[in-house]
């Protein structure tokens, strides 16, 4: 399990890192992207060569317009999962929103994670890349 | 002249009668398009259609909102207002004749009223021999009826009957209009209270979510360094940035309560020359004098305006200019084409703002930039408001984006009554409008004032400019003390801020104060020195 790569979309920088930090002792290979646009050109770049194991992608954040969008973030997992199907995504957001969890589900997202402790988010990765381990 | 030309009694009474009639016609016709205040209007009908005809008294019943009751709204003179008074209603379809008119939709006419079973005998009106009963309707809807009762017994004569009828139409229309109106204002009421509400907590949930969100880091930072110190495996720089992290996050909601508070707290107008309140706040967030044009326009008049939450406002601007971007500020300073206002233009050469970001701009919590509490500009909107004044932008995307301000001018200034006779000052500052200004106003004063960046003289006082282009204001005071005359300084600032007010007494200046824009306060100024 140690040493996968996950990439984590989110604009708010300090937070951002803070899962990053908390990630990366967990034993994981973190990279961090701020917006939409930027979090595609980076999974694109190392879809050849050492691709994603795992996105974790805001919800709420600058969209492929440059401005802030009210569930951006499920677009981008369009993208992604068109890039690579299989790849496990779980959608972070700052508060329980329903129908936007739904909608990430429909999209092919595997968990909806409503941001808070970061440990349960590194629990969470944890089965989920288990769970491609077994696939 | 024959007896066969002239007219008889009866003949002439009745064409003046009906020149009275169609005068009353007419009035009613004037006042129904004119007024849409029932309480008004209805009182204003009771008396055209008894001072016209000559009525005993006249009432207007409107249907309350369970329909069952006619409630009386406008009597004629004392029985009137003490039936008013009283709450006097009729039921709808009862026995009265009022209630008869409303539930048939016809007038109704009692020329013996003493003998219809019908009439409501009514104590108030002792002297009703007869009574006319006419329903207010608008198409299929019954609004009310008119009473109209005359001492005389068979007082009411068909045509009288058609006339009073008309006016009662036109009467109901404008009572329809009026009502109309009334429930119109209701709802759009009801909108506005449920529309701020709805504002009100999308903004405070916006507030919540956004603090809530600034804090995460924190608690999972702390949780992370928690189990980091427990381990044993320790990384020092890995817990500095952990510390950074936690200081970063804490800072950003402390610039949020700084942000919401500060332009609540009470504004102090005052006088205020306006491109100088701008090179201070442009000092203040360093902006260096090579990026700075400041143009005044002939006859500017002072703005009103609190200077230290003006050069808040600027600061802010001018900080979204660099961040933008821009290399260079032009501000432009000038009697606004709207007289009474001072207008404030500040343009920048930054990138410019998207024509999409362009209305939400003023908005709480948004901005496009990492890191920012999407609270300046929502603030400047707050302060410029609470001045009485307005804020405006206008940009293109490429070619920079340009604030227009628009503040109060303030009233002319009299000379004060301070004569400071044998007084020297030396006042430390650019050569700037500013400084000419001063050396007038001293002069004015009957004070000896000279201008200079150095300790020169012998002088009584010596005011320094905290917003110097030359040099900053604390090698000023540095200066000052190794001449061991710091004690003699008084630091004017457009802004007076704690932080830096208290450094300055700690330095041992004598003073620091509000920059002074009108010869009265500088009368105030050396009175209080």
């Amino acid at each position: 399990m140690q040493g996968k790569k996950i990439l984590i979309v989110d604009d708010e920088q300090l937070v951002a890192r803070s899962m990053q930090k908390t990630l990366a002792r967990a034993g994981y290979t973190v990279q961090v992207a701020y917006s939409c646009t930027e979090g595609l050109q980076v999974f694109e770049a190392a879809q050849a060569a050492a691709p994603f194991d795992l996105a974790l992608l805001d919800l709420n954040m600058p969209g492929f317009s440059g401005q802030p969008e009210n569930g951006a973030g499920l677009e981008l997992l369009s993208r992604l999962k068109a890039l690579n199907p299989g790849l496990p995504v779980v959608v972070l957001t700052a508060y329980d929103e329903v129908n936007k969890a739904r909608e990430a589900v429909l999209r092919g997202a595997q968990a909806f994670f409503v941001k808070g402790r970061e440990q349960a988010l590194v629990d969470q990765v944890r089965t989920l890349l288990q769970g491609d381990a077994s696939r | 002249m024959s007896n066969y030309d002239m007219p008889n009694e009866n003949e002439l009474r009745y064409v003046e009668r009906r020149a009275r009639l169609l005068h009353a016609a007419n009035q009613v016709g004037r006042q129904v398009t004119s007024i849409l205040e029932l309480n008004e209007l209805l009182p204003k009908m009771v008396d055209i259609i008894c001072d016209a005809y000559g009525f005993y008294y006249a009432g207007v019943f409107l249907i309350d909102e369970t329909g069952k009751w006619a409630v009386l709204r406008a009597g004629r003179g004392a029985a009137g207002a003490v039936m008013i008074a009283q709450g006097h209603k009729l039921e709808v379809g009862g026995q009265s004749m009022i209630g008869w008119a409303m539930m048939y939709r016809q007038a109704r006419i009692a020329l013996d009223v003493g003998e219809d079973r019908v009439h409501f005998r009514n104590p108030l009106l002792p002297h009703t021999r007869s009574e006319i009963a006419l329903p207010l309707a608008v198409g299929e809807k019954v609004l009310g009826a008119v009473t109209v009762q005359s001492i005389e017994e068979r007082a009411f004569s068909e045509e009288d009957v058609l006339t009073l009828q008309t006016m009662a139409d036109h009467l109901a229309v404008a009572i329809h209009n009026a009502q109309a109106i009334k429930a119109l204002e209701r709802a759009n009421q009801q909108l506005l209270q449920a529309k701020t509400y709805e504002a009100l907590t999308a903004a405070t949930t916006q507030a919540i979510h956004w603090i809530g969100n600034k804090a995460l880091p924190i608690t999972s930072t702390v949780e992370r360094m928690k189990a980091d110190l427990t381990s044993g495996d320790i990384d020092r720089e890995s817990l500095l940035e952990d510390l950074q992290l936690i200081e970063d996050s804490a800072r950003l909601i402390v610039e949020v309560k700084e942000n919401l508070l500060g332009p609540v707290r009470e504004q102090q107008p005052r006088p205020a020359m306006l491109d100088d309140v701008a090179r201070a706040a442009a000092a203040q967030v360093g902006i260096l004098p090579d990026q700075l044009k400041v143009d005044v326009m002939r006859r500017t008049p002072l703005a009103l305006a609190d200077t230290t939450q003006l050069v808040r406002v600027l600061g802010n601007l001018f900080i979204n200019a660099l961040e933008a971007q821009a290399t260079h500020l032009t501000i432009t300073v000038g009697p606004a084409k709207e007289a009474g206002f001072v207008a404030l233009d500040i343009h920048d050469n930054g990138k410019g703002i998207p024509p999409e970001m362009l209305n939400n701009i003023w908005a709480a919590f948004v901005s496009t930039k990492p890191g920012h509490t999407g609270l300046g500009l929502t603030a400047c909107l707050h302060v410029i408001n609470q001045l009485h004044g307005r804020i405006s932008v206008s940009s293109q995307l490429g070619s920079g984006a340009t604030f227009h301000i628009l503040l109060p001018a303030a009233p002319d200034h009299h000379l004060p009554d301070v004569t400071a006779e044998d007084m020297n000052i030396l006042l430390i500052d650019d050569d700037d409008r500013w400084a000419a200004f001063a050396l007038d106003a001293l002069k004015s004063l009957g004070v000896s004032a000279a201008r200079s960046l150095q300790p020169e003289g012998t002088p009584d006082l010596i005011l320094v400019d905290e917003a110097l282009e030359a040099m900053p204001v604390t090698a000023v005071i540095e200066s000052f003390k190794a001449a061991n005359r710091v004690h003699q300084l008084v630091v004017i600032t457009a802004a007076l801020k704690v932080d830096r007010v208290t450094a300055y007494l700690q330095a041992g200046v004598r003073n620091a104060v509000l920059k002074p824009y009108t010869v009265d306060e500088f009368g105030d100024l050396l009175t209080r020195r």
